[in-house]
């Protein structure tokens, strides 16, 4: 069983997180985080900031803004 | 992505034009809406390019070196106080180096996948992929760093 220090683990964190890692080196990470002190709340609060990011709504743009793209020069052949 | 309104509807406003007048290129390898966005992606990065000094990357690496120190951890609640109000988390966003946010945004806000954000921005896939990772790293620090008093006094206004 590969065992990995804080760094090791750490390194790998985001590809755990994202799927990203063959089964072997994944269960590493998992055994490291559930024997470490200091890496679970750093876990969590990864998780939290990416389901955040996940939930961040688009801005939308002002009422007049598709008139005004309407109103562009559109023509293909025109220059830029 | 670029941290303003109008600066947004420009860049978006350059891309669909640029994309009209190149329509002949389209060449149906990709979903039109795919082709549409890497072009409108790739217009805001030139207003970027066109609109900040080049990058110091020097905090990234720091923050990153920090990050895999065993006695280095955060508070999860203060992150995720922070992190739960749009307007902070954009705040917290706009404090990374552009190509940065960019890489963030574009994996963990808009969902495409490494290869997509690298094709989406014009770089090799691992370049794409350690701007996603630095780009968390940094976002993390940030989310969990502790405000100064005049932070937030600018944030909740100053008390009567």
């Amino acid at each position: 069983m590969l065992t990995l220090t804080c760094a090791e683990a750490r390194s790998l964190i985001f590809d755990f997180l994202d799927g990203e890692l063959d089964p072997a080196t994944a269960r590493a990470v998992e055994q490291h985080k559930n024997s470490c002190r200091n890496c679970p709340p750093l876990v969590t609060a990864i998780l939290a900031m990416l389901a955040e990011l996940r939930r961040l709504p688009g801005v939308l743009p002002r009422e007049d803004w598709l008139a005004r793209l309407i109103a562009l020069p559109l023509d293909p052949h025109s220059p830029r | 992505m670029l941290g303003d309104r109008t600066g947004a509807e420009d860049a978006v406003q350059d891309g669909v034009a640029q994309a009209w007048r190149g329509v002949g290129q389209f060449r149906g390898d990709a979903a039109f809406g795919t082709w549409l966005h890497r072009i409108v992606v790739r217009a805001c990065l030139h207003h970027l390019r066109d609109r900040r000094a080049p990058e110091v990357i020097e905090g990234l690496a720091e923050a990153e070196r920090r990050f895999l120190d065993p006695d280095y951890t955060v508070d999860p609640a203060e992150v995720v106080a922070r992190a739960s109000d749009a307007g902070k988390l954009r705040q917290a966003l706009e404090t990374l180096p552009d190509v940065y946010r960019v890489a963030v945004l574009l994996h963990d806000v808009d969902g495409l996948t490494g290869a997509e954000v690298a094709e989406t921005t014009g770089v090799p896939l691992g370049t794409a992929k350690a701007r996603i990772r630095r780009g968390r790293i940094a976002l993390l620090a940030e989310l969990a760093r502790k405000q100064t008093a005049s932070e937030t006094e600018q944030r909740t206004g100053r008390p009567c």
